[in-house]
């Protein structure tokens, strides 16, 4: 039998054998049979030498269609049934996919602290500094410099928690006006966010409570401009367009004075959401500031007030008691 | 301040009811409630008692034959004590509905018909409480609708005052603002009561107090006193008063009118009144049947040298007016403000004249208030006597004239008022506009002082809503705040630490240094001692927290503490229970939290801080004293870390917990590294060394001793391992160094050098061996 005429005996075995291997190693068995060192294709081709001129360009062309046909669909085969194999071990390493994640867990801001830092953001973004002042606060700078003296009936609004040495917690942070005023040039915007305390405790009052205090001193200041401020913290903070409604009020350090009501659409009531007005001229020459050379604006915000109604809390007492389950909700 | 508006109608004009009290609110009379009085009420008739008869049956029930103006009587059985043949009552009828949504049927009473109710001031829903029967004046006219009669519907609203509108707290005062509102050009024709002419007195008087600059009084006989119309007691009613007599409530009608505070007093054998300063420890039992203790900055009216009265608070029961009075001595004065407003906040006695006295009392209000008590005792008994006011003290009337520049005010608000406007809207309520000048009528001089005011009279009324907004076009430079920006940058760090922010009160019950200061006036126990530290408030937030559920507390905040000086600083603190990423299928993590999960924690708080710290074992009572630290910076003591102290776990019932604090003062310098160096491009080799070391001996003296030494190409130590076998008394540590230069790449042998003598260097100093 001629080389070529066994070699088209191997093509033709093969052709009948190459779909029997079940496994890998099946597989590889069979390549090791034909194409291996020791394989019939190499039996075969041991003999190359007695093969005539004529029939040896054949006999390569017939080795190459071999390879070509079997040996890249044998190589193709194996890598098959690796994948199936690997796919196999690794259904089995699997796992419950429904159990929680491990993280570590988040923490988060109380709910008045992030009222607070939005607040505090709108209005940076609007030019104003942050100030701070004492929460210790002294007669002239919590009631006197603001234009409530002693005998005004307007410290009755106040419940105020005294300490020693004529000193009290302060009931605003709008003494943080006069501090930062005795010591600041004009022109002033600042806003001054902190604690403030009322002898005063029931569902809507809380003894210690947030206020954030705005303040602008200028050579000339006007009410569209104290409107276009209070307009555009609401809308910010509240992020919807919703109707606003000016009340005239009293407040002893601004003149003319008002409140500030929002119209929410959830419950359709009238909330108030903050008190300003025109800086007093009294509590301008209180920090030696000349009333016909300097105007201003002052205004007050509730943090408390403006979290509970932002983020639907009707009582204002969870916010001091801490219970974590509470606090955790925000997002 | 409640208010009829069937009554302030008789002072001035207004649309419709809603209308009226949606602009109140708007021009600073919040309108805290309306009530519909009366609005339920129906079929109530004036009866007139013909005969009573007994009940066959019951000892307490009689029957009662009334004449309601129809053909025959009716027949009322009734338990009511107070009424007597020939009284006149309201009688409601079957068919009828009382205030308490009664509805009154024909019925038996033990067999007796009995064909309605008699009425008293509860039924008619004027009042909560009633001694019986309402008792109707003799001239009632029987039969005819006593709901008309009595005026039972009105409408009531409450009005918050503010205050600094004393002058609004009365009828006139209120009117003014809806005259103002509505644009009604009158000044109010209230003002023109006359006073009638008079005969001599024999009565003096006198003023021996600074609080009391001008007192009036005038001794009216030939009165006969007796009960006030029902329309009348109505009124009082629906006002909050109750009806008492006659001459007592024309002084209260003529206060709600005027909102001048007046006060009768019974002037049988009074010759003098003085106005004193009230003495020490003095006891007085004022109307209200209550004792009272004065002191000396009291202002009292002694009437022949005793007390009958504290000045513009409320009358003693000496001198007071009864029904058997009849003459009288018509007090009107000016008590200062503040005085008042001390008396009866010392007394905690607010009255209808005190509250009024508080806010102040327009001076020239008084003698038309005078005039209006002698017009309304005139309209009954006109035969009445007048004697002459005897004065004391002098009235005197500020006067306020404001310069007005309308342009300044139009450029200040945004606004185009014309002067024609201006005095459109300021004339009715007494403002009188002269072009550059305003002057401002006497019941507003302590309120309108300077042009601001004037310019909120304007805006007020015309709205704030209407007015454009318009934005501030000048540029303030922005200011840093330091502690506000540590603040912020902690609170943010610790969240992503995985720690959730509580705001506890900074004052407690007891704080752990005994000399903090206190508040005066506390109103808990628990809100009275400022606090010197932020851990108790934290531990008893988790004491809280681990009554109520079994979750651990990971906490903190922020907030100001105090020292027993009073100064002020901030202190952050926290507190962490339980494992940081708890899962129950994970096996490593159910270890509860201990000292170096604390350390841990700061020292990720304090990552961003240049500072060095050193930690000292021990911290204050919280801390469990081997586990805890003191950390100094400079040797300057600037918080403790550690485990809290076993007595403080049981007291407060928690889990392992662990805590920090710190005062943010130390760390207003923390700085965020603001360069960046270049990494090497030459690779870096790595030395280990183990030491075994005397347990004595702690890893950070090692670690202190390595950081001195440290050679030049040793760009970072670090502990790589740490054994203590048993508890032993030797403990192995390990440390991995880096070695690295900038410009070569480093031989083996060069390392290996310096890294024999760095290792060398603790074995010298240290009770410690290679092993």
């Amino acid at each position: 039998m001629s080389i070529l005429e066994q070699l088209e005996n191997i093509h033709q075995e093969l052709s009948l054998k190459i779909n029997d291997p079940k496994t890998k190693d099946e597989v590889i068995e069979l390549k090791e049979v034909f194409f291996g060192k020791k394989g019939k294709i190499s039996e075969v081709m041991k003999h190359i030498r007695s093969a005539s001129n004529e029939e040896k360009p054949l006999v390569g062309k017939k080795m190459n269609e071999l390879k070509v046909h079997f040996l890249t669909k044998i190589d193709q085969k194996i890598s098959d049934l690796a994948q199936a194999d690997l796919t196999a071990k690794l259904m089995n390493e699997k796992i419950d996919i429904t159990l929680p994640g491990r993280r570590a867990q988040f923490g988060g801001l109380h709910p008045i602290r992030k009222a607070e830092y939005e607040l505090v953001d709108i209005c940076e973004s609007l030019g104003f500094s942050v100030a701070s002042g004492p929460i210790i606060e002294d007669m002239f700078h919590n009631f006197e410099a603001l234009n409530i003296p002693e005998t005004h009936p307007s410290r009755d609004m106040h419940d105020t928690f005294y300490l020693a040495e004529n000193k009290v917690l302060r009931t605003h942070t709008s003494s943080v006006q006069i501090r930062y005023m005795q010591k600041n040039q004009s022109p002033i915007k600042i806003i001054a966010p902190g604690q403030v305390f009322r002898s005063d405790q029931d569902r809507t009052h809380s003894p210690m409570f947030h206020q954030l205090e705005g303040l602008y001193i200028n050579n000339e200041v006007t009410l569209p401009e104290l409107k276009f401020i209070l307009e555009q913290i609401l809308k910010e903070f509240f992020d919807d367009d919703f109707p606003i409604r000016y009340r005239s009020s009293y407040f002893p350090f601004t003149e003319p004075s008002f409140e500030v009501d929002v119209k929410f659409s959830s419950t359709g009531e009238w909330m108030e959401v903050l008190g300003a007005g025109m800086v007093h001229r009294n509590v301008l020459r209180a920090v030696d500031l000349d009333p016909d050379a300097n105007q201003g604006f002052a205004f007050g915000l509730g943090i408390d007030r403006l979290a509970m109604l932002k983020y639907g809390i009707s009582d204002i007492r969870p916010f001091y008691e801490n219970d974590i389950r509470f606090l955790k909700q925000g997002k | 301040m409640l208010v009829s508006l069937r009554w302030l109608k008789e002072f001035c004009e207004f649309p419709n009811e809603n209308q009226l009290i949606d602009d109140l609110n708007r021009i600073g009379f919040e309108v805290e409630s309306v009530e519909n009085k009366g609005a339920g009420l129906s079929n109530i008739v004036i009866g007139h008692i013909l005969t009573f008869s007994p009940h066959p049956d019951a000892d307490r029930l009689r029957i009662a034959q009334i004449d309601i103006g129809q053909e025959a009587p009716i027949q009322i059985v009734t338990a009511a004590e107070n009424v007597n043949q020939g009284d006149k009552i309201p009688v409601s009828l079957p068919g009828a509905t009382l205030a308490s949504g009664l509805k009154i049927k024909k019925s038996k009473l033990r067999g007796v018909t009995s064909n309605g109710m008699m009425c008293s001031a509860v039924e008619c829903g004027l009042t909560d409480t009633s001694p019986g029967v309402w008792v109707l004046p003799e001239n009632a006219p029987i039969g005819n609708d006593f709901i008309e009669y009595a005026e039972l519907i009105d409408t009531v609203i409450d009005v918050c005052i503010l205050p600094n509108r004393g002058d609004a707290m009365s009828l006139i005062g209120l009117a003014r603002e809806v005259n103002a509102l509505y644009s009604v050009q009158q000044t109010s024709s209230l003002n023109t009561f006359l006073e009638k002419p008079t005969s001599n007195t024999s009565l003096t008087c006198n003023i021996e107090t600074k609080s009391c600059s001008y007192y009036r009084a005038q001794k009216i006989s030939g009165l006969k006193n007796m009960q006030s119309p029902i329309a009348w007691q109505t009124r009082l009613y629906y006002t909050g008063q109750r009806p008492i007599s006659w001459l007592i409530d024309i002084t209260n009608i003529v206060m709600l009118e005027t909102g001048q505070p007046l006060h009768a007093f019974d002037a049988s054998g009074v010759n003098t009144i003085n106005v004193v300063s009230g003495t020490n420890g003095q006891n007085i039992t004022l109307l209200n049947e209550k004792a009272y203790v004065l002191n000396s900055s009291m202002p009292l009216i002694n009437i022949n040298g005793t007390p009958a009265a504290i000045a513009g608070v409320m009358g003693a029961q000496s001198h007071s007016v009864t029904s058997e009075t009849t003459e009288i001595i018509l007090e009107s004065a000016i008590f200062e403000a503040a005085i008042i407003r001390k008396t009866s906040k010392q007394l905690g006695l607010r009255s209808e004249s005190s509250s009024r006295f508080e806010k102040g009392v327009d001076v020239s209000g008084m003698k038309n208030a005078i005039a209006r008590v002698v017009q309304l005792l005139q309209v009954s008994q006109p035969n009445i006597s007048l004697e002459s006011p005897v004065d004391a003290g002098e009235l005197s009337v500020k006067s306020i004239h404001i310069p007005f520049d309308l342009n300044q005010m139009n450029h200040f608000l945004g606004t185009d008022f014309s002067l024609n406007d201006v005095v459109n809207r300021l004339k009715p309520l007494g403002f009188n506009v002269s072009g550059t000048e305003i002057e401002v009528p006497s019941w507003r001089v302590d309120d309108c002082c300077e042009w601001p005011d004037i310019a909120e009279e304007m805006c007020r009324f015309s709205g704030i809503d209407g007015i454009k907004s318009n934005p501030i076009e000048t540029i303030v430079k922005v200011q840093h705040n330091p502690m506000w920006l540590l603040r912020k940058q902690l609170n943010q760090q610790a969240i992503t630490l995985g720690l959730t922010e509580v705001i506890p009160f900074p004052l407690t019950e007891t704080d752990i240094n005994p000399n903090q200061p206190k508040v005066l006036n506390p109103i808990t126990p628990e809100l009275t001692t400022l606090r010197s530290n932020g851990i108790q408030s934290l531990i008893q937030t988790a004491g809280l927290n681990s009554s109520r559920h079994p979750m651990p507390c990971r906490i903190f905040n922020c907030g100001p503490i105090w020292d027993d000086a009073l100064n002020e600083s901030w202190q952050f603190s926290a507190l962490i229970q339980g494992s940081n990423h708890y899962q129950p299928y994970l096996k490593s993590d159910h270890d509860p939290v201990d000292f170096y999960d604390v350390k841990g924690l700061f020292e990720q708080l304090m990552s961003q801080s240049d500072l060095s710290f050193e930690y000292k074992v021990g911290g204050s009572v919280w801390f469990h004293p081997g586990q805890s630290a003191t950390i100094l910076v400079n040797n300057q003591m600037v918080g403790s870390i550690g485990v809290i102290h076993p007595n403080m776990k049981t007291k407060y019932r928690l889990p392992e917990t662990a805590i920090i604090e710190f005062n943010l003062n130390f760390f207003l310098d923390i700085t965020t590294s603001s360069t960046y160096d270049l990494v090497s491009k030459y690779p870096a080799t790595f030395r280990d060394t183990t030491y075994i070391m005397d347990s004595s001996v702690l890893v950070g003296d090692v670690l202190t001793i390595l950081n001195s030494e440290k050679p030049d190409l040793c760009t970072n130590i670090s502990l790589c391992g740490y054994f203590n076998k048993d508890q032993s008394s030797e403990v192995n540590v390990s440390f991995r160094m880096t070695y690295q230069d900038q410009t070569n790449s480093l031989e083996m042998d060069t390392v290996n050098d310096i890294h024999k003598k760095f290792s060398d260097s603790v074995i010298k100093k240290l009770p410690c061996r290679f092993p």
